[in-house]
């Protein structure tokens, strides 16, 4: 049990100290050390407050889900869950002994508990998280396994309840697809609110011949950073997107570790960002092609697009590849650039309002990886969800 | 109808038109040809507002008043509009949903109903079927690997959506083959009519066949040195430039 109340986030890992459960991933967050800002993966995502604040540690109650559409978190406490889809509540989780992140470590080591989702047959699953509280810590961890030869598609949207601020939300996912297995996982997390941070750490294994589409659309005023590992196994296949439309002060980001470990295994990587006002946008994606990955092949882009005249905007892109392999396709590369001036002329000297023209050009960047997605429904949310990040950013020339 | 005093303007801190007067009338077709690097785009993208362009003296006057201080949408949307010598490729915009989108902000602006998707295709494919386009052209991205000729074609068809007042064609024949020639001046020829005014800038006689225009312009080192009937093209035709007196 919980005995903090109030508190940083290494208090609520050292009030753990005197509990036995889970030492083991506390000792790979002190290896590892708490973030701060010279940390790679934190460096232009300030931290440091975040960490140093002190919030109210929530206690996760006993709580029997109700059945119901689609798998409901309030505050990552599971409270609704289909019929049809295996859920339990796990208290001695697994984890990877080899992650890059500390925050992946401390997520472990405070979630007393593992929401656990087995997935056995073709599924399409959505799974809501929603936040109430504010000034508290919410630490929530999801283990989800996708068994062999199984098609999946994990569909992931974001709620802030209104008075809710100030919370800083840890959680993460640790994801097996298994072999000749395919899982599409989808997030769609757009925060308007501006005041509560989400970090989510998540690791992910794709073993030999299963596949691993990763589709994620984060949009909106709040600040969150993704940060993934990513295992790919013999002739595993990864396609991972990443569309970001940050506004106001957000910091809005994914950091990936992408392991080649197989031979012949795949991936491609497509980040496109557009950020207004003052936000920031982070990409930060290495790839490595270990020494049995022969035959592997990988391709990374990113393009930024900075829309804020003042020049409040910034992207850090940072596409790396390590090789410890002879024989492989690799390639990446990342841009930075502004709307087309010519463009916008064009689309305004047929009567195109210059909010239209911006907008209609934002969308021209941006929709491309909205396309990837196969649901209708899904392609809609996203689209709305855009429409109102857009929307909200402001409208300066 | 537009009416340009006086007009100086420039480029990137070149002074490229230095002191231009032309009367553009009601209901008729004005030609302008002159040489290379003359002005004659400049002057265009000076009458829809272009970034590129600072007016620095002189004025622009429509339906009697200055519209140095408008923006380019709001001059399209009074009905002043621009063929572009190169049409702009805009990847990942919808031809169809820009033709919309452009021709409801016209609708708007002049308080009429909106066309819905359905709605507007209908009215398309007409104008397509004249213009001689492929139907697949609507709905590839705005001008994006467009040939040459297409992309003219396609300013046409804007043209003939949005049914502009004033009507600059900036060298909308270079490019095009014995066909498209055709087919873009009938498109012209169409939307003839009193109430409105063409501006046709060009380097050849063979548009000017189709279209008869009521005055032939020419422009010079920022300047109309000249202004005839038809019969200039002629003589334009045989001898250059040299008739009104400069080399260029
Ligand atoms: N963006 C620019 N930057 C610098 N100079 C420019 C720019 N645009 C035009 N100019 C210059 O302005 C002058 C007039 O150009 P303009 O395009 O108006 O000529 P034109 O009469 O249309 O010529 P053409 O018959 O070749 O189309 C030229 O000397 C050209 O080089
Ligand atoms: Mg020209």
């Amino acid at each position: 049990m919980k005995t903090l109340s109030k508190g940083t986030l290494v208090d609520l890992l050292k009030s753990y100290r005197t509990e036995t459960r889970q030492t083991d991933a506390l000792e790979h967050f002190d290896t590892l050390g708490l973030p701060g800002n010279k940390t790679e993966q934190y460096r232009h995502f300030s931290i440091k407050p975040i960490l140093a604040k002190s919030y109210t540690i929530a206690n996760i109650p006993n709580v029997t889900p109700q059945s119901g559409e689609y798998i409901e978190i309030v505050d990552g406490v599971v409270v609704r869950v289909p019929d049809s889809i295996t859920l339990t509540i796990e208290t001695a989780p697994q984890f990877d002994d080899s992650h890059f992140d500390a925050l992946y470590y401390a997520g472990h080591a405070a979630s007393e508990t593992c929401i656990a989702i087995t997935v056995t047959n073709d599924v399409k699953i959505k799974i809501h998280h929603r936040i109430t509280q504010s000034e508290a810590l919410l630490t929530y961890r999801i283990a989800l396994n996708v068994e062999k030869n199984v098609h999946a598609q994990v569909y992931e949207t974001f709620e802030n309840s209104s008075q809710a601020e100030g919370s800083l939300v840890l959680y993460g996912y640790d994801i097996n697809v298994n072999a000749y297995a395919t899982l599409q996982w989808i997030r769609n997390q757009s925060i308007e609110d501006k005041h509560n941070v989400l970090l989510g750490s998540h690791q992910i294994t794709v073993a030999d011949n299963a596949a691993m589409k990763l589709r994620t659309y984060d949009f909106g005023a709040g600040s969150a950073l993704h940060l993934y590992k990513i295992d790919l196994q013999e002739h595993a296949d990864l396609q991972s997107t990443h569309l970001v439309y940050a506004t106001s002060h957000a910091a809005r980001g994914n950091v990936l570790h992408i392991s080649h470990r197989g031979r012949y295994s795949k991936s491609v990587q497509e980040a496109k960002y557009i950020i207004n006002d003052h936000a920031t946008g982070i990409f930060d994606g290495l790839i490595k092609i270990e020494h049995d990955a022969k035959f592997s092949s990988t391709r990374q882009n990113s393009k930024a697009m900075l829309l804020s005249a003042h020049g409040g905007a910034r992207m850090y892109a940072k596409p790396q590849l390590e090789i410890y392999t002879d024989e492989l396709e690799a390639s990446h590369g990342s841009s930075t650039g502004q709307l087309d001036e010519k463009q916008i002329f064009y689309l305004r000297s047929r009567g195109i309002s210059i909010i239209e023209a911006k907008k209609m050009l934002i969308l021209a960047f941006a929709h491309e990886l909205m396309e990837y997605v196969e649901d209708e429904i899904i392609i809609q949310e996203i689209e709305t969800a855009f429409d109102v990040a857009h929307n909200s950013a402001s409208k300066e020339k | 109808m537009l009416e340009i005093k006086n007009l100086y303007a420039e480029i990137e801190g070149k002074s490229i038109l230095k002191g231009l007067n032309l009367t553009l009338e009601k209901g008729k077709v004005h030609a302008i040809m002159g040489p290379n690097g003359s002005g004659k785009s400049t002057l265009s993208k000076a009458i829809v507002g272009h970034y590129e362009v600072k007016v620095t003296d002189g004025d622009i006057i429509y339906k009697g008043n200055s519209i140095l201080e408008m923006e380019a949408d709001e001059r399209a949307l009074e009905g002043i509009f621009m063929s572009f010598q190169n049409p702009i490729e805009v990847p990942g915009v919808n031809n169809a949903y820009f033709l919309r989108t452009a021709l409801n902000a016209k609708r708007e602006h002049e308080g009429k109903t909106q066309l819905n998707a359905a709605e507007f295709l209908k009215l398309m494919r007409v104008q397509l079927e004249q213009l001689g386009m492929k139907k697949d052209m609507i709905q590839r991205s705005l001008n994006d690997g467009f040939s040459g000729g297409e992309k003219k074609r396609n300013e046409i068809l804007q043209m003939e959506i949005l049914q502009p007042s004033v009507i600059i064609l900036d060298e909308i024949d270079s490019g095009l083959d014995i066909d498209a020639l055709k087919a873009v001046a009938e498109g012209i020829n169409r939307i003839k009519s009193p109430e409105r005014t063409f501006l046709v800038i060009t380097h050849y006689s063979r548009i000017l066949d189709y279209i008869k225009p009521d005055y032939i312009h020419i422009l010079q080192d920022g300047q109309i040195v000249k202004t005839g009937g038809p019969e200039l093209v002629e003589a334009l035709e045989a001898e250059g430039y040299k008739i009104v007196g400069k080399e260029s």
